[in-house]
């Protein structure tokens, strides 16, 4: 079903044309000069992005729904800032460890996955939601770690504009890099493994489908992505808070963004991000805070109620009518 | 080929199977036969590894598989196609194929054997871009089947697969695993069809209350008073 829709050779080459060039109308966009507002608010479209991207590996195509996916990106946050921290690195060295702080984000996904992937459905989302929680805690307790004060990091000596420009640039490479995997995986026999657990987990494994292993390095894969993405955006905040980099809202926000566009392909998680990005921070803008909650929620129900399989395959189901 | 050395099953408390053995040769054809609840669906579910053993041991190829994870076993070359045919039925015909061609050996085949599965299974390519899950009850068979065989399976276990099919279409599919039996693959079939699966298999079991009462050449199994009485109602 997926495969149908998107991997038909002509969209492919529809995909090899249009991809080179919003990538690069992207990367261009900060020098036409717009106004930071709108820098920051795109760095914040290609940050849920990678998020909903990321989490979409284990959530979507392995349909293990983890609700606790904001605890790797608050783990790259607080590994990244406590490198920068421990060796008193410039900010752009603190950068380099975005990386092993995804690493670390991976390493404490196989040690947390091992045994709750054992768990499913309502199980595992409730468990992965606690780990949030009881990482959220453990930091807040933690004094090396800042504990309730936050930590601080450098910031660059450089204008507003450039320092808005060049983590803009860093978070679209993330995201372009973290959008391709997620669509080489859904290509691979690993995404046909893992589609194939999310249909009838017992079955697949007497097709010699290696389910546990499959789940562990899904879920590692889907940890690395949000651990760099919490890293760059503790050096963009330049101060971390327990509270914010593990906001449980944003854990269920990447859930809903691939669920609203459709978990089961490469693509809804990048047009469930992008469309949700825009509607919240539209609404926010023109229509009052309680108010545009109130809508966005609404928004929600009606997908979940009319579109369970997301926006794009309600569409593209449309259309197939109107074809017929 | 296949050697079930005396094996004891428990669900929690209940016993569901007691020193149960029995062999499949290698190109042998055997029916495991008996009524619901005798535990044939345990048995097979235990050779898989879905379930485990309590006692005793079952050996493939001189490998003890017993009591290993699934993917193992399938990996060795011992497929099942399971009770209810349970497909993937989000998965269109093909995807669900290439699932079945999930190791790297019989990837490789993966075209030839789509090609194969086609000729054996006409309907299957007409269907080939549809979702499963909407194939009729008799295609979702052979779907099931043909997912089986693309992993290229040393011995094929069929879990009933005439189970709500209409006579037609079980003489159908009854038909396709004796041709495929006689091009060498190895079958333990499990079904409640008693006339008809020791019609076209060569040995038989016969279990009831979880262990093997009877055993031997299906063609003598037919004419034995007890299965006779029991089970064709003559």
């Amino acid at each position: 079903m997926k495969s149908d829709q998107f991997s038909s050779t002509n969209s492919n080459r529809l995909y090899q044309m249009i991809i080179p060039i919003v990538l690069v109308g992207l990367a261009l966009f900060p020098f036409s000069e717009p106004p930071v507002y709108f820098i920051s608010f795109v760095f914040w479209i290609f940050l849920y992005v990678c998020l909903s991207s990321s989490w979409n590996l284990i959530g979507g195509y392995a349909g293990y729904l983890s609700f606790g996916h904001v605890a790797f990106f608050g783990i790259g946050a607080y590994a990244t800032a406590m490198f920068g921290k421990i060796f008193s690195l410039s900010v752009s060295l603190t950068l380099l460890g975005t990386i092993p702080a995804g690493l670390i984000a991976s390493l404490i996904a196989i040690i947390v996955g091992y045994p709750c992937l054992r768990l499913r459905g309502p199980y595992f989302a409730v468990i992965t939601l606690c780990f949030a929680f009881v990482s959220q805690l453990t930091v807040k307790n933690l004094e090396i770690l800042g504990g309730a004060d936050g930590l601080w990091l450098k910031t660059m000596d450089v204008s507003v504009e450039i320092n808005r420009t060049i983590f803009y640039e860093l978070m679209l490479a993330l995201t372009s890099v973290t959008v391709l995997v997620s669509f080489l995986v859904g290509r691979s026999k690993f995404g046909a493994g893992l589609r194939a657990i999310k249909e009838d987990e017992e079955v697949a494994q007497t097709m010699a489908v290696n389910a546990p292993r499959l789940k562990i390095t899904a879920f590692a894969l889907s940890a690395f992505f949000p651990g760099v993405a919490g890293g760059i955006y503790a050096c963009y905040l330049s101060y971390i808070h327990p509270d914010v980099v593990f906001d449980v809202n944003m854990s269920i926000l990447q859930v809903l963004m691939a669920l609203f566009g459709g978990a089961s392909s490469w693509i809804g998680p990048v047009v469930g991000a992008v469309s949700l990005t825009v509607v919240n921070e539209g609404l926010s803008t023109f229509v009052k805070a309680e108010l545009a909650r109130i809508i966005y929620g609404c928004l929600f129900i009606v997908v979940i109620v009319f579109m369970p399989n997301g926006i794009l395959e309600f569409f593209s189901r449309r259309t197939k009518r109107i074809d017929n | 080929m296949l050697e079930i050395k005396g094996i004891s099953v428990s669900y929690q408390q209940h016993r569901a199977l007691t020193d149960v053995s029995m062999v499949v040769e290698k190109n042998d054809f055997v029916a495991l036969i008996g009524s619901n609840g005798a535990g044939k669906s345990t048995l097979i579910n235990a050779v898989s590894g879905l379930n485990k053993i309590d006692l005793g041991s079952i050996v493939f190829e001189e490998k003890i598989i017993s009591n290993l994870a699934p993917d193992y076993v399938s990996s060795l070359g011992v497929i099942q196609v399971p009770e209810g045919r349970k497909l993937f039925p989000q998965m269109t015909v093909e995807e669900n194929l290439e699932i079945g061609a999930y190791l790297p050996e019989p990837r490789k085949m993966y075209s030839r054997n789509l090609g194969k599965m086609f000729e054996l299974f006409p309907r299957l390519k007409e269907r080939r871009r549809q979702r499963s899950g909407s194939l009729s009850g008799g295609e979702q068979q052979m779907l099931a089947i043909a997912r089986a065989l693309m992993a290229q399976p040393k011995l094929l276990m069929l879990d009933e697969p005439s189970l709500g099919l209409a006579p037609i279409v079980t003489l159908e599919i009854f038909k396709i695993l004796q041709e495929l039996n006689q091009t060498g693959l190895s079958i333990l079939l499990v079904s409640q069809e008693v006339l008809q699966s020791l019609n076209i298999s060569k040995r038989g079991y016969l279990l009831e209350n979880g262990g093997i009462n009877l055993s031997g050449n299906s063609s003598d199994l037919l004419t034995d008073p007890r299965v006779k009485e029991s089970y064709l109602g003559l």
